[in-house]
This record gives structure tokens, C-alpha cells and sequence, in this order.
């Protein structure tokens, strides 16, 4: 049977209609990714950091939405993944290990935050800070990753699709 | 008791000398208080970044110790009217055996005076009642304990100026408000907190001091305070780098030997020098910083009484006064351990009389030995252990001093076991509780051990509040 002109043009139209939700669909199958830029000193702002995480995490976790979660610490925030502080820029401050929420510091905050996200939250601690502050990776927490700039990792999980945030 | 008593201080001589080759072995470290107390931090970190100190912002801060005091010894007033037991009277009035005390009460300001941190300054005011405002009973009001700036422009070499506390025992020259001990050791209350006198007697023997041989001299007149390891004059001090967390330090201070009383005569001129290896564990500050710490220290002076006869005619009377000290401190997860054995000779002093005929009043003058001749020796084992971390301390002190060991029957020995426990508000604020098993003897002078019987155990708490 010959195809007439009218059945091409109704394909073509159903295509244009379905399409876009194909492709919606294929979005949310990549799930939700949000790079978290720290670069501020202040442990207040940290911890209010700390605390739009934990909720993003608890959502997605309870409502089973894929989800991947980048935190940079660059500049004056890296002390935050830092674990020891012999002979760097960096001096160890009682907010560290007391205060906040949990009266238990940022520490605290971060490994629980790091158990309850799993893989799919990730730290990344900013080489060309350790380099200015003198900071060896052995003095980084274990559940922190290196990156050789902040900045640029910042840049480029844009590029991939992240949201950022940044506390203000 | 008292032959009991004689027999520990050797091995705890021994214990001291062991404990320091045991630590030999050990990484450690301890407050550097020559930097601490004479030279503002050289970087900040007022927001985890360290940075370089410009902040000319005068710091000022101070504390309070109030504190209770209960003595069980028993008061022993001779036939002759004398009170011949200061040691059973609460310092510094030495009238009553129990009493409320504001012993402490000091304000200070400190800071940098320029833009680099090259010019400090430092100034401490004190108005409680101690022996500093009231000595032995008399007033002595001084209230100006410190004032002093530190040139820091040579690599090296700070050069401080003034008065403050000079370079010495860790016991005189830590931040006192920290200690949880509320009395000092026996060593250092009698033989490294001076008392300052200028006017006394003629030179006494026998009876008349203690049956002791050596020639003795007591005030005429008590109008200085004590000195409270200060002094005033120039001191040259760095604290320098080994690598790996350890330090170097030392000091060498020229002063006027006339401690906090305001005098600018040299005619007492005394040397002080101070050497520290320590090693910093890297947490806490100051007092609390985690750290093992090594120190030498000694000082030697000379000193002039002007003693008056009975015939009214007043000669000045030169002597020596040399002490010497070598002690460890160890601080580190709650732990602290403290060791120091000092020595002393020439000008000793020799306690507290009362001259006062009237049985019911004293008037305390203050007797010392003065010959190069003359020996003390004395130390002290502090541990410390935080219970709960920077919450709850237990605590043991054993001190011990032995005076005038080149005269027989001169020779006094104390020995003092202190125990207690502190309870910390936050930081140094904090409410001490100390129990003082006391004990004197006069090894080879019946007379005087009669009187040291009296001597009983003493009972402190205190509170001290820093802000």
C-alpha cells in the first residue's frame, strides 16, 4: 500500500509532540547533581551549608532520587577537611570539634554527612590551597578527595550539568 | 614522725632525678611563658587562617582568686608574749587561723604600640590582699605589679624593658592564675619569693635566731612588698626553632634586685639566667599547650641591709643571694607532670617573728641568714590528671624544703603533701579544692621541734574567674 503525504505529516507531528518528554524523561534518569562551592572562613556559614546538605541528602534519599552532590573546599574553608594542623596556614579552632547543632563541631557534621550520602556526596579538597598553606595530603581527612583546583572543579561540574550553590 | 618523715625526702630526691630520666626518653614540651608573657603572638588566627598579628586593639583582661582557708594547727604564744607560730596563721596577715581572703584581684592591658609588632607592651595592676599590698601584716600597698615594653626590631634578640617577671622557676614564672594549687611550694614561698627588707637589727645568734650559729638579721621595719618573681631592668630573650615541634629558649636579665618596690637604685644588682628545650605537641595554648618542656635556670645577686645596734650606730651589711633551679613539665591528654629541684645559698630567709610583747597582738618582722655559707635546698612532683578533659583535675603535689643545711641546730625541714581537685567553669576559670598534709622538723634542736609540733594541715578552696 502507497503512503500518502497526510500519513508522513501525522508521524512527523507525533514525533514533535512525544519527543521533549523523551528526553525529560532521560534528564531526571541522570538525577540530580549540585556542586556546593566553600570558600569562606566563617563557621557559621559552614554550618548552615552543613545544613542545606543534610536536608538535599535526607530528601532525596527518602523519595530514592538519584542524586550526586560535589563539595569544593577551597581558600580559608579547607581547614574544615583538614585533620591535622602541624606546620600549616591553618590553625585547629575549637569550633572544629564543639558547637553548631550537634554541639559535636564541623567535624562531626561532615563524617556524618559523608555516611548518610554515601557515594553519592563526594568532598574535594583544593591542591593549590594545600600548596599556599603548606598543606601535605596526609593532613586531609581520608573521606576527602584532591582536586588540582577548586575553582576549576567548581567550572567544569557547571559545564557537566551541576547547579551551584553557595552559601551567603 | 619527724625521723619518718626525714627519711622521704631522700628517695623523693631520688624519685624527682628518675622521673627526669624518664622523660629524657620521652617527645616533650610546655608553655613558653618568656614569649607568652613578654612578647605578643607573632601570627592569628581569628578565623582558622593564620595571619600576621598588626592588631593594635590594647587587650585587656584580668582575674580574681577569692578563696577560704582553714588551718588545724594549733597558735603557740610564749611566756614572753611572743607568737612563735606564723607557719599556723593565714598569710598574708598572719593574725587568724581561718578567714575569707580576696587574694587576687588583677587588671591588665596589653598590646602592640606600632604597626609591626616590633614594639609591646605589657602592664598588670593588683588590688587584693597578698603580700604584695600587705606583707606579713604591714601595709605595703603596691598595686603596680608590671608595666614593661619589649623591643623586638633584632632577629633573635627581644629586649625587654621594665618591670616584670624575671626568667626563674617554672613555679614563679608561669601565669599564677593557673595553677590549681593555692599555695606555692615550700622552696618557693620561703626561698624564691622574696621578701624585701632594708632596715635591721644588729646580727643575731643562739636564741635569738632559732639557736642557729650563723648570723642572722630581722627587720626593724616591713614597708616593701614582696617581690613576686618580679624585678626591674632590661632582659634579652628569643625562643628559637629546632624542627619537628621543638623549641630553644633562653633569658638573660640584668636588674635592680629590689623586686616591685619602686626603687631605681642598682645597689642590689642581680643577674638572671634561663635556658628551655621543649617540644610542642601542637594542641592547646598556653598553660594548656600539650608540650614536654626541659629548663635550667639560676640567678645571683647581691643585697644590703642596713642593720642598727644598740647603740644606735648603722653599718650596711653585703651578702649573696644565689639560687638555682632544674625542673621537666609534661603536659598532654590530661595528663600533667611537673618536676623541679632548686637550691639556694647565701641570704636565706629564715621565717617570720613576731617581736610584739603583747600576747594578744603581733608585729611580724622578717628574719634572714645572710652569710655565703648558708645552704636550702628544696623541689616539689606535681601530677595532674583531667578526669574529664578540661572539666575535672585530681591532683598531688609533694614539696619539700630543707634550710640552713650547713647549721645544725639552724636546720629546718618541710615538707608539704597537697592534694585536691579542680573543677573547670571554662579555661583557667575554674574552683580549686586543696587539702595540705603539712609537717616541719628541726632535725637537731628539740626547742624548735616543740614549736614546729604545732604545725598542722591546712584546708584552701578557692575560686578564680578570668576574663
Amino acid at each position: 500500500m502507497k503512503r500518502t503525504p497526510i500519513l508522513w505529516m501525522a508521524a512527523a507531528l507525533l514525533l514533535t509532540l512525544f519527543a521533549p518528554a523523551a528526553w525529560a524523561e532521560d534528564e531526571e534518569d541522570d538525577g540530580v547533581k549540585i556542586v556546593y562551592q566553600c570558600d569562606f572562613p566563617d563557621v557559621q556559614r559552614v554550618h548552615l551549608m552543613l545544613n542545606t546538605l543534610n536536608n538535599a541528602v535526607k530528601y532525596y534519599e527518602k523519595n530514592m532520587i538519584q542524586y550526586e552532590i560535589d563539595v569544593v573546599a577551597l581558600g580559608p574553608c579547607l581547614q574544615y577537611v583538614m585533620k591535622d594542623f602541624a606546620g600549616t596556614g591553618f590553625a585547629a579552632m575549637p569550633y572544629l570539634d564543639h558547637g553548631g547543632p550537634t554541639g559535636d563541631g564541623t567535624r562531626s557534621r561532615f563524617k556524618s554527612l559523608k555516611l548518610l550520602g554515601g557515594d553519592n556526596i563526594t568532598f574535594f579538597a583544593c591542591q593549590n590551597t594545600m600548596e599556599n598553606r603548606n598543606v601535605k595530603a596526609s593532613q586531609i581527612e581520608e573521606n576527602v578527595e584532591l582536586t588540582p583546583s577548586g575553582i576549576v572543579k567548581v567550572v567544569d561540574d557547571q559545564r557537566h550539568g551541576f547547579a551551584y550553590i553557595k552559601i551567603q | 614522725m619527724s625521723t619518718q618523715r626525714n627519711g622521704l625526702i631522700r628517695p623523693f630526691r631520688r624519685g624527682v632525678a628518675g622521673l627526669a630520666l624518664l622523660f629524657c626518653g620521652l617527645p616533650l614540651a610546655a608553655a613558653d611563658w618568656l614569649m607568652l608573657q613578654g612578647t605578643q603572638p607573632d601570627t592569628v588566627a581569628p578565623k582558622g587562617v593564620i595571619i600576621p598579628n598588626r592588631d593594635r586593639t590594647p587587650i585587656v583582661w584580668g582575674f580574681i582568686q577569692a578563696n577560704y582557708k582553714q588551718d588545724y594547727g594549733d597558735v603557740f604564744v610564749a611566756p614572753t608574749g611572743e607568737n612563735k607560730t606564723p607557719f599556723s596563721l593565714l598569710n598574708p596577715n598572719l593574725t587568724d587561723q581561718s578567714g575569707f581572703d580576696l587574694f587576687r584581684a588583677r587588671l591588665a592591658v596589653r598590646g602592640m604600640a606600632d604597626n609591626e609588632n616590633k614594639v609591646d607592651y605589657f602592664f598588670m595592676t593588683d588590688f587584693g590582699n597578698n603580700a604584695i599590698n600587705n606583707l606579713a601584716g604591714h601595709d605595703t600597698g603596691t598595686y603596680l605589679t608590671d608595666a614593661s615594653v619589649t623591643l623586638r626590631y633584632v632577629p633573635g634578640v627581644n629586649v625587654r624593658v621594665g618591670q616584670f617577671k624575671t626568667p626563674g622557676s617554672e613555679e614563679g614564672l608561669r601565669a599564677v592564675f593557673v595553677s590549681p594549687y593555692v599555695e606555692f611550694t615550700n622552696m618557693t614561698n620561703q626561698q624564691l619569693l622574696e621578701r624585701q627588707v632594708t632596715d635591721v637589727g644588729p646580727a643575731q645568734t643562739g636564741g635569738a635566731a632559732g639557736g642557729a650559729s650563723t648570723v642572722h638579721y630581722t627587720s626593724t621595719a616591713v614597708t616593701q612588698p614582696i617581690a613576686a618573681f618580679r624585678d626591674l631592668g632590661v632582659e634579652l630573650f628569643d625562643t628559637f626553632k629546632l624542627g619537628k615541634g621543638w623549641h630553644f629558649s633562653y633569658a638573660y636579665m640584668y636588674g635592680n634586685g629590689t623586686g616591685i618596690s619602686h626603687n631605681a637604685s642598682k645597689r642590689q644588682e642581680t643577674h638572671y639566667g634561663y635556658l628551655a628545650l621543649e617540644e610542642n605537641f601542637g594542641a592547646g595554648k598556653g598553660f594548656y599547650t600539650e608540650a614536654l618542656k626541659f629548663f635550667v635556670w639560676g640567678q645571683h645577686g647581691t643585697r644590703v641591709l642596713d642593720s642598727t645596734d644598740a647603740n644606735g650606730t648603722t653599718t650596711p651589711v653585703k651578702s649573696d643571694r644565689n639560687r638555682y633551679g632544674v625542673g621537666v613539665s609534661y603536659y598532654q591528654n590530661g595528663l600533667r607532670a611537673e618536676a623541679e629541684y632548686m637550691w639556694a645559698e647565701g641570704m636565706i630567709y629564715t621565717g617570720a617573728k613576731d617581736i610584739d610583747l603583747d600576747p594578744n597582738k603581733e608585729d611580724w618582722q622578717l628574719q634572714f641568714a645572710t652569710g655565703i655559707e648558708n645552704r636550702a635546698e628544696g623541689g616539689y612532683l606535681n601530677l595532674q590528671y583531667e578526669l574529664f578533659p578540661k572539666l575535672f583535675e585530681v591532683f598531688g603535689r609533694y614539696d619539700f624544703m630543707n634550710r640552713l643545711t650547713n647549721d645544725t641546730k639552724g636546720e629546718r625541714d618541710f615538707q608539704t603533701f597537697t592534694l585536691g581537685c579542680s573543677y573547670r567553669f571554662r579555661g583557667p576559670t575554674r574552683i580549686d579544692f586543696n587539702y595540705m598534709i603539712r609537717n616541719a622538723e628541726a632535725p637537731h634542736n628539740d626547742a624548735a621541734q616543740d614549736v614546729l609540733d604545732n604545725m598542722g594541715d591546712r584546708l584552701a578552696i578557692q575560686v578564680t574567674a578570668v576574663f
